[in-house]
């Protein structure tokens, strides 16, 4: 009785636990939803090569990468398979003035106040947090985006750090001239990247 | 281990400071209110009639995430699919534009996330604003958001659509046609749109017999009265506060609730800068009223006496400069003594009369609103003969001649009558505000058909036959002149929320067209401009605020002296009994504010009194009648009678009971219903702002009232410290007086910050404790609202809050205090005692100082608020804001948390801004943020400028420039906290010559 209803079930809550909680699994590590445009970044990013800040046009200037306007697809598609089945979802929006929910995959907490601006100016590429894009035809999350794993960085920012203009390539070993100061200090160019680890840094 | 009540140490020898007479006595409910942070009780729900009352003002649309899985909620990205021009996700955009309040109009400049305008700041540009706000202002971003606003026109309560509405106005306008417009009557408000005035003026030339009366319960009409009676016309009188060195307000709040108050605000705090303008040349102010009011308490000598007998006062003022050699002419014979002035009354306005005739050129002469159109006249005639006029005064054309309330009242006549078949009421809500001798509400019955324009289904609205819901001035085309004349381009910040539409737009129905409102608005400005170059303007008055150069001309102007001694003449004698005054309410205004949640629980600046009105009476009438706080009395006058609760109000004149205007509307919405006393019953037309022959009868009844008035108290240690010009050209150093302490040694490693090192100064010396600040940091943090019973609990969330200390001679009754006002909010402590007692960590201190709070590792112990010696963290004891309605949500700033039930908050220093700046300067290649660049919401809606933030290590920056002060001090140094919040004392200039008065 007691290893029927005592042991066993507290013995499978904590092998439970530790497998779910231990891993990476409830950070959503490999969380890759199907999106309603069966958009490939594999193909736009990697195989055409067009620059990630084509669409994300903000990443340099807002909090915010953002998803670019159902104008930024057309401005292609309009003359580019404008006959696709794949694409009838984009042009039925951009023709009814309805826009497309595409699925969060990189999704922080609220009280999380990250800004893609501010990183993209210290030098941290895209590919740090979001992986290889440019092989994904349906982008799934690579980096656990824990606390844990943006302190990792903020302790010891020169090994993510990369010239500012070549932040957009995707390939993770861009030659980086920055050169780390001593814990959670890192020069790049001459600039100093001192990334905050307090608080306030990035809760508010 | 309880602690005892220190016996507070007077600060100087025979003052003391109190909270309230609770404190000054010793009373063992305040001892009791002292010992604990939080009172009995406060962590239970409300009960009752409160609990329902709380859920439905939570809006009651709790959404339930329910049991979601161990995932995380999917959630989407909508981007647009047109992206408007300028929007950057992520970036707020910034629009200018006016409200208009008060009888003037302020420029402002809005914050847009997205196109959701979430916060209102003022437009440095605008001469009105100078870059401030006032809690108004500050507030009426909620009000957009008001998920209580109509949603439709209405006919008897019908939904109908604004097709049909447009409908019946073109068929009044039709019918009316065939009159003359005899039958028709429209009800406006005291409006400054030359757009409206323009229409109106062709409606009255098309329909010439179609009445137009024009109504405000608040209006400006005896100030133009008097100017006609002096000067023969209707002229604005502009002051300019920061040249006058001598000022003499005479029942007038000139800091926040007279003529253009923003303005006056900041000349009075130049003239207050004992640094720069040395001893001699600060300003003095004298200020004569019945109710005390922050004009009062920022002044060096107030006479607190019944309004009614104010004119005797200007009198006295007038026949005393006389005597001392100003001309007067023609008036002089007016100026004989008709009732004689008590011993200290005569002894001030002898030495006003002193300070003004030695200053000629540098002294102003103000009357309040309340007071009569012969005063205003002798004060304009004072300011003349003293040489003032062009100096510190100017005048400008009125925007429109005044009607007087007697105006409503012949109109409700006339509705009785059967003369009017169709009444337009424009806004305003007369059913509720007009006055008791109107019969309004009855009237409006006679009225075949009664359309109103108004946000809400009000007073008006629910009895009109028609309803028609009217857009926020945030939503509209529109256009405003400010008190001096500049003109302001009103451009809405999102389209009408519930479809309204606005003034202009429903008499350009009622003229049988039906343009839009931004069509109308430019057809006004066009008038004489080139078509290319009209463009041109038009965009840089929108972008700017204001249209360059628009401000009216000085009007020159000749006193009449044998019109105003006649009108001295008529001047009805004083009575002996007891008065009523009627003021704007520091919550509601007028009414208009009343559903709006942030200034319902804002603490009145002098009473502290939040969700409600009461009557203040002085503490001499409460003994006489004995009356305590919240016991209700029946006032009863000019045959009308109210039952309300008093307010002991230390410094409230004697036989005169002050009451506010604007509460106990029936139709107001889920946060106003049910909330104060409606005092119009008592208001006639023909005492409007003050009514004499009052009796008041103790019922024996009492309710609570909610106040903050002694939460938090301070336990009588020398805080806001104080002096006179004196004082402090013999010891400048007086502030940093500090207790006797033991050598200040760390259990911690001292820190060191070498980046930034944010500071905030508060200058006492130019703090009013106008409010603004507790309002702007509500709107800037996502501060929610907890009702009076939470309130009364003292659970009330603002991070930022005013204390106001009464002096006085100690060991008098609390008569005849003066007062102070400090503001306190988290100190952000080097050594921060809250950080010590944390469990999990969630506060700390960051490298730049900032005392950080994580609320998502927060627990709620409620340690750190038990160990912070100022009080300033504040507990979400329930959940306050998931019940937050879906447009209620729309104000939100996104930049800031919401709190949810069970976590500490406080003041951050605006760290989001703090942050924006700082990735802003990185971006630009820079290593540190520039001394302005961040700027604190409190510090940005001041209007005297009296809080300066900025990084205390950049020695040249405004605040550390303020720290070198000899008038710094710090709070309770003497405990090693090493607080990043200083004060510099407030510093009196009293006349020598009345010494001990």
């Amino acid at each position: 009785m007691v290893i029927a209803f005592g042991l066993v079930p507290i013995a499978a809550a904590a092998g439970g636990g530790l497998y779910y909680y231990g891993g990476n699994k409830h950070l959503e590590v490999g969380y890759s939803p199907e999106q309603p445009v069966a958009y490939s970044h594999k193909l736009h990013a990697g195989d055409l090569g067009i620059d990630c800040r084509y669409c994300h046009s903000n990443v340099e200037r807002s909090a915010k990468a953002s998803v670019p306007p159902t104008e930024t697809c057309m401005s292609c598609h309009a003359k580019v398979r404008t006959d696709s089945l794949k694409l009838l979802p984009v042009r039925e929006s951009f023709a009814n003035d309805r826009p497309i929910p595409w699925i969060r995959v990189h999704n922080l907490p609220d009280y999380a106040y990250f800004d893609h601006s501010a990183h993209t100016s210290a030098g941290v590429g895209c590919v740090s947090c979001h992986g290889r894009v440019d092989q994904m035809p349906q982008v799934k999350q690579t980096q656990p985006l824990s606390m844990g794993s943006c302190l990792d960085c903020h302790r010891d920012p020169a090994p993510s750090l990369r010239e500012p203009s070549l932040i957009t390539r995707m390939d993770l070993d861009v030659k980086s001239s920055a050169v780390s100061l001593g814990t959670g200090v890192a020069s790049l160019n001459g600039r100093t990247v001192k990334p905050p680890v307090h608080c306030s840094g990035c809760h508010r | 281990m309880k602690r005892a009540l220190h016996v507070y140490s007077p600060q100087a020898p025979g003052q003391a400071h109190w909270r309230s007479l609770g404190e000054l006595h010793g009373s063992a409910a305040f001892a009791g209110q002292a010992e604990r942070e939080f009172p009995e009780g406060a962590s239970e729900a409300p009960s009752g009639f409160g609990r329902r009352r709380f859920i439905s003002l939570m809006g009651a649309s709790l959404a339930l995430g329910g049991l979601v899985g161990c995932r995380r909620p999917e959630e989407t990205i909508v981007p647009y699919t047109r992206a408007p021009e300028e929007v950057i996700p992520g970036r707020p955009l910034y629009f200018a534009t006016a409200l208009p309040m008060l009888g003037t109009a302020f420029g402002l400049i809005v914050e847009s996330h997205e196109g959701r305008p979430t916060k209102i700041e003022g437009n440095p540009r605008h001469p009105e604003s100078l870059g401030a706000t006032s809690a108004f202002l500050q507030a009426s971003v909620l009000d957009l958001y008001d998920p209580d606003r109509s949603d439709s026109p209405r006919q008897g309560g019908e939904k109908r659509t604004w097709d049909e509405a447009a409908a019946l106005l073109r068929r009044v306008g039709e019918e009316a046609k065939s009159t003359k417009g005899r039958g028709l009557a429209i009800l406006t408000e005291a409006h400054r749109s030359p757009t409206l005035a323009r229409l109106l003026g062709e409606l009255q030339s098309t329909l010439p017999e179609a009445r137009l009366v024009r109504y405000e319960p608040l209006g400006r009409d005896e100030a133009l009265e008097g100017a006609r009676l002096v000067f023969g016309r209707f002229l604005e009188t502009a002051l300019d506060v920061a040249k006058a060195k001598v000022l003499v307000t005479l029942d007038s709040d000139l800091l926040v609730a007279e003529g253009s108050p923003l303005k006056q605000a900041r000349g009075f705090a130049a003239g207050r800068d004992i640094e720069s303008l040395g001893a001699a040349g600060m300003s003095r102010l004298y200020a004569v009223e019945s109710a005390f009011s922050i004009t009062g308490a920022a002044a060096d000598h107030r006479l607190r006496i019944a309004r009614h007998l104010v004119p005797r006062v200007a009198l006295a003022l007038a026949r005393e400069l006389a005597r001392l050699g100003v001309d007067l002419g023609e008036l002089t014979p007016a100026l004989e003594p008709t009732a004689a002035l008590d011993a200290r009354a005569a002894r001030l306005v002898k030495a006003m009369a002193a300070d003004l005739a030695s200053r000629r050129g540098e002294g102003l002469v103000v009357a309040g609103r309340g007071q009569p159109a012969a005063v205003h006249a002798v004060v304009q005639t004072l300011n003349h003969a003293l040489g003032n006029v062009g100096k510190t005064v100017r005048y400008v054309a009125a925007f429109e001649a005044p009607a007087g309330p007697a105006r409503v009242v012949e109109l409700a006549r006339a509705m009785r009558a059967g003369e009017v078949d169709t009444l337009l009421i424009l806004g305003g809500n007369p059913v509720y505000d007009a006055p008791a001798d109107s019969h309004f509400a009855a009237a409006l019955g006679q009225v075949k058909r009664s359309i109103h324009l108004a946000t809400h289904v009000d007073d008006t609205g629910a009895r009109a036959t028609w309803h028609l819901n009217r857009a926020h001035a945030l939503e509209s085309w529109g256009d405003l002149r400010a008190e001096e004349g500049t003109a302001s381009i009103v451009q809405p910040l999102i389209a009408p929320i519930f479809g309204g539409r606005t003034d202009c737009e429903v008499i350009d129905l009622l003229l049988g067209r039906g343009r839009k409102a931004h069509e109308l608005v430019r057809a006004t400005w066009q008038s004489g401009v080139a078509a290319l170059d009209f463009d041109k303007t038009f965009r840089r008055a929108l972008h700017d605020g204001l249209w360059a150069g628009s401000a009216s001309p000085a009007e020159e102007a000749r006193p009449r002296l044998h019109e105003v001694a006649a009108a001295i003449k008529a001047l009805p004698a004083p009575s002996e009994g007891v008065e009523i005054t009627f003021s704007s309410d520091p919550h509601v205004l007028d009414g208009r504010f009343a559903n709006n949640g942030w200034l319902q629980e804002l603490p009145c600046p002098m009473h502290k009194l939040t969700w409600g009105n009461a009557a203040a009476i002085s503490p001499a009438m409460a003994r006489e009648h004995g009356l305590a706080d919240g016991d209700i009395v029946t006032l009863a006058a000019s045959g009308a009678e109210i039952r309300i609760p008093v307010l002991i109000a230390p410094g409230q004149a004697e036989r005169s009971i002050a009451l506010t205007l604007g509460y106990g509307r029936t139709h107001v919405g889920r946060v106003g219903t049910g909330v104060g006393v409606d005092v119009t019953p008592l208001r006639a037309s023909t005492a409007f702002n003050v009514v004499t022959g009052v009796t008041l009868t103790k019922t024996g009844e009492h309710v609570e009232l909610a106040r903050t008035q002694e939460h938090f108290a301070m336990e009588g240690r020398n805080l806001a410290r104080e002096g006179t010009a004196g004082e402090f050209t013999r010891e400048p150093e007086f502030a940093k007086e500090a207790p006797e302490h033991p050598p200040l040694l760390s259990l911690w490693k001292e820190r060191t910050h070498d980046g930034h090192a944010w500071g905030l100064n508060i200058d006492l010396n130019t703090c009013i404790g106008c409010n603004a600040c507790v309002t702007a940091c509500q709107a800037e943090n996502n501060i929610p609202i907890v009702g009076a019973e939470g309130v009364a609990g003292t659970r009330e969330m603002h991070w930022l809050r005013i204390d106001r200390y009464f002096t006085g001679p100690a060991g008098a009754e609390a008569d005849e205090p003066a007062s102070i006002a400090q503001p306190t909010m988290c100190s952000h402590c080097e050594n921060a005692p809250c950080e010590q007692v944390c469990p999990v960590g969630a506060t700390s201190t960051s490298p730049e100082g900032l005392n950080d709070m994580a609320y998502n590792r927060c627990i709620g112990t409620k340690y750190c608020a038990n160990n912070c010696p100022f009080k300033v963290r504040r507990f979400n004891f329930l959940d306050y804001t998931s019940g937050i309605t879906e447009i209620g949500k729309m104000q939100i700033n996104p930049d800031v948390t919401v709190r949810s039930r069970g976590v500490m908050e406080k003041c951050t220093f605006c760290v989001q801004r703090i942050n924006h700046a700082k990735i802003d300067a990185k971006k630009e290649g820079q290593d540190r943020v520039k001394d302005g660049a961040v700027v604190t919401a409190c510090q940005q809606a001041c209007p005297t400028q009296a809080i300066r933030f900025g990084d205390l290590n950049d020695h040249a920056s405004k605040v550390a420039r303020r720290l070198s002060s000899p008038r710094m001090y710090r709070l309770l140094e003497e405990l090693n906290i090493k607080p990043r919040v200083s004060y510099l004392a407030r510093i009196k200039n009293p006349n020598p010559a009345l010494e001990g008065a």
